[in-house]
């Protein structure tokens, strides 16, 4: 703070005000503090980071969990993995995927083992009234798009990207479809942009294209792909450990199951 | 040494961020030169318009850029009718994402140094019989000239490092949209995608740093004139 010279009657006006903002400021501190010191008090939290296809899921699981609050976010299984490794304040991860599970428990930041908590397909969609219905497989796909059509994808690396250019490749067709395809961050960018209509067609799971508002072409063959499995692990970085597990565990529940089965996804 | 496919993003990011600039410049110089010399009420609004991209979030931007521009909605499909083309995920969706993202540097460089010509060395063109058109381009646009090339090389270093608006605009498409920073960002997602990472960092760091520093030498030159 300026110090006033001495010989003054008494304090500016400026220096009046000065004194009373930061009055106003040292309030506004005192509050905050009073409002962590609450908040302390309030159920412990589990950070769950889920991958983005399982959002209604957790959310729903979120609301169940007793004991503790869940604080989930989403995400390309793949940015998750990452960010957990490079410290996030996480609790739980859940993934689309078992390569970054692996890619963690490399890393050795998994609290004991994972679990398979459910599988899933991965299918083609299309806008609703798309002039491609019919399309039996991707073959076929490729062959009726027209000049300046785009194919929605997940990035390379994110686990829905991983499973269909796998399964292109086995078709022989990757190639082909480079050209027309626009990678998106996770799996429900790419259903948001066939919702949009700006891609023509887009590779989701099943379980993605009954949450929006898009047409089904055909299910991927899962013999061309691996398969698709969630797996759920504690982290050793939990600032929740005993909660952490509890939630793990939670996942195989029967609330659990019946949540995931009404989503559209199998057990395992 | 960067491999073949990320000497691909590499020079597609130069191409798209050249073009972009090369497609604000004529608009940014007559933007650039009303700004600074239009005495109008509206001139403050038109300003904040032309500013906008500088201050909203890029994703925003982009997502803005997307309603106006998608297949259907009447500018996209007019271009649809003109070109037979989408706008949506092309290179061209790159370059507009890029112009219009750094468009508001070019435009303020520009007005800033039109501000700094002595308006006398007008009047006196104007007074010897030169039209309003060929005063601007004798007198006006030569002595600002430093300024608009450095507002062209600041807006280049900027369009080279666009993200928002074109991973919403432009998507991630290899070597028609995949810039450096999608690269980065798509390698992020990847496993062993750090070594990758750090050539395209490296890149990216020069290729911004010679930006700046020209534009930092021109607006120097732009000053002494």
């Amino acid at each position: 703070m300026r110090r006033v010279a001495g010989s003054f009657p008494g304090p500016l006006p400026r220096v009046r005000a000065r004194r009373r903002a930061a009055a106003a400021l040292a309030t506004a501190l005192a509050l905050a503090g009073g409002a962590v010191a609450t908040r302390a008090e309030e159920p412990a939290t589990v950070r769950v980071l889920a991958a983005a296809s399982l959002t209604e899921v957790v959310e729903g699981l979120a609301k169940r969990f007793e004991g503790a609050r869940v604080v989930p976010s989403f995400g390309a299984s793949s940015e998750l993995a990452r960010q957990i490794k490079d410290g996030a304040p996480a609790d739980v991860f859940v993934s689309a995927s078992p390569d970054w599970i692996d890619f963690l428990r490399e890393a050795k930041a998994l609290d004991g083992d994972a679990i398979v908590l459910a599988r899933n397909q991965l299918v083609c969609i299309a806008p609703k009234g798309s002039a491609l219905r019919g399309v039996g497989d991707p073959k076929a796909l490729l062959s009726r798009l027209a000049k300046g059509d785009h194919v929605a994808i997940a990035d390379a690396g994110v686990p829905a990207g991983e499973y269909a250019r796998k399964s292109l490749e086995h078709a022989g067709l990757l190639a082909g479809y480079e050209p027309r395809l626009v990678g998106q961050k996770d799996v429900r960018a790419v259903l948001r942009a066939v919702e949009q209509g700006e891609a023509q067609a887009g590779f989701v799971y099943a379980t993605d294209a009954r949450v929006g508002s898009v047409e089904t072409l055909f299910a991927f063959d899962p013999k061309t792909h691996p398969p698709i499995e969630y797996l759920a692990a504690a982290l050793r970085g939990a600032a929740n450990p005993t909660d952490a597990r509890r939630f793990v565990a939670f996942l195989r529940s029967e609330s659990a199951r019946k949540l995931l089965t009404d989503a559209g996804f199998a057990l395992p | 040494m960067p491999s073949e496919a990320e000497w691909e993003v590499v020079l597609l990011s130069v191409r798209v961020a050249a073009l972009a600039v090369a497609a604000s410049l004529l608009p940014g110089i007559l933007l650039g030169w009303l700004l600074a010399r239009w005495q109008h009420p509206l001139r403050a609004l038109l300003q904040g318009v032309v500013m906008l991209p500088l201050v909203l979030p890029p994703v925003v931007t982009g997502y803005l850029l997307l309603f106006l521009l998608g297949r259907s909605r009447p500018l996209g499909r007019a271009w649809h009718a003109l070109t037979g083309g989408y706008i949506a995920y092309t290179t061209a969706a790159c370059v507009i994402a890029a112009a219009v993202v750094g468009f508001p540097l070019l435009v303020e460089a520009i007005r800033l140094a039109v501000l700094g010509v002595d308006r006398r060395l007008e009047q006196v063109s104007r007074s010897l019989g030169r039209g309003a058109l060929d005063t601007f381009a004798r007198v006006t646009l030569p002595l600002s000239l430093p300024g608009v090339l450095a507002g062209a090389v600041l807006s280049y270093a900027r369009a080279l490092g666009e993200f928002g608006a074109t991973i919403v605009l432009a998507g991630n498409v290899a070597g028609e949209t995949r810039t450096i920073p999608v690269a980065v960002y798509t390698l992020l997602n990847v496993r062993d995608g750090e070594a990758g990472i750090l050539r395209l960092t490296a890149v990216s760091v020069a290729l911004a740093l010679a930006a700046l520093l020209g534009s930092f030498w021109l607006s120097a030159r732009q000053r002494r004139a």
